[in-house]
């Protein structure tokens, strides 16, 4: 009987992270409020608090908040095989989405019009992470390690034309030996 | 094998992909396109504009993309495939032993240093996008006027400012 009950939420996990996957447009932030009313008021899964801490979870891990946040829900559910059904849940619907427009992408640019849109998204994009920037210079506390870091980063990156591959790991290793925690 | 190539290249892009899609962009253009020629500038760019308005995170559509033009729809599920399975494996350990990686304080040092490190890219990013797309001063202009539009209206979801400069694009441009 429990496997039964078991397979039941695993595919209503699943239904539940495939609808969030199509319908939240925006990145990972967007999803969550959509996410926490149907999996915290609605189905009761989960409670607000446990939800808020895998949110903030999926903030310092790799990966995309998206899919941190399928792991940690399907794992509470339903344990690797539910993080594995919600994962999967909200990978088809962008795999789908972005494979129909590749398909048609050589079609579609030839209209100087679709050129034109995707010249003024890019143009919001620039703004918005311009902004991003920003608003993290003001909430990052400065020290003399982080200036130096900040500034031997964008040396590597802009003037050496180091991959960035590697300005991340000399940037995380220089932190676990010379930096402080936050 | 040019299959297991995207796969170990997506594999390596989505363990250092700290700090969201904007973020992992630079990185991706370096590998993709700079230092492999899988798919030109202009392409990924274009595709930016499309992953950042179309659902799921902005870096797995874009490995979506550039997989499918190498190797078809295959190509495309071994991409996003390989930018999820390490993250997946990490998440997967840390929920395990229940989330004692936050009071890590080796892990927060290295947590620190990389929002450092994530800050540049984002820098980076805008550098790419402006060098390669804009080609005059309206798209600056435009810019300008979402960074103020995102700094005033810090709550509202960025893809009503991404639709309103789509639309405004098509107008202007």
């Amino acid at each position: 009987m429990k496997s039964k009950k078991t397979l039941k939420a695993i595919l209503e996990i699943f239904s539940i992270f495939f609808y969030t996957a199509i319908f939240t447009f925006g990145g990972g932030v967007a999803m969550l409020p959509v996410l926490e009313k149907i999996m915290v008021e609605k189905k009761k899964y989960l409670e607000e608090k446990e939800f808020l801490e895998f949110f903030s979870l999926t903030q310092i891990l790799p990966g995309s908040i998206m899919c941190n946040m399928a792991v940690f829900v399907g794992y509470r559910i339903a344990k690797f095989l539910g993080a594995l059904v919600c994962v999967i849940a909200i990978t088809i619907p962008p795999l789908t989405i972005i494979t129909l427009i590749a398909i048609f992408y050589g079609r579609l640019i030839e209209y100087p019009i679709v050129k034109k849109i995707m010249l003024g998204i890019l143009a919001g994009v620039v703004g918005e992470v311009s902004g991003i920037i920003l608003n993290m210079f003001k909430r990052t506390k400065f020290n003399n390690f982080k200036i130096f870091l900040l500034l031997f980063s964008f040396f590597l990156m802009f003037v050496f034309r180091l991959n960035p591959i590697y300005v991340v790991i000399i940037g995380a290793l220089s932190g676990i030996l010379l930096g402080k925690e936050d | 094998m040019l299959l297991l190539r995207i796969f170990l290249e997506f594999c390596k892009i989505g363990i250092i992909s700290f700090g969201g899609g904007n973020a992992v962009f630079p990185i991706l253009h370096r590998e993709v396109v700079e230092n492999l020629h899988w798919i030109p500038e202009q392409e990924l760019l274009y595709m930016v504009s499309i992953a950042e308005t179309t659902p799921g995170p902005i870096a797995m559509n874009l490995s979506t993309f550039v997989g499918y033009k190498l190797y078809g729809f295959l190509g495309a599920i071994v991409a996003t495939a390989g930018y999820n399975l390490l993250p997946f494996l990490i998440a997967i350990s840390v929920i395990i032993s229940v989330g004692k990686l936050k009071e890590n304080k080796i892990y927060k040092r290295f947590l620190s240093a990389v929002k450092v490190v994530v800050l540049v890219l984002l820098m980076r990013a805008v550098y790419i996008i402006t060098r390669g797309g804009f080609h005059d001063f309206r798209p600056y202009l435009l810019s300008f006027a979402s960074l103020i539009f995102f700094m005033k209206f810090n709550k509202l979801n960025p893809i009503y400012l991404l639709i309103a400069t789509g639309l405004i694009g098509m107008i202007v441009f």
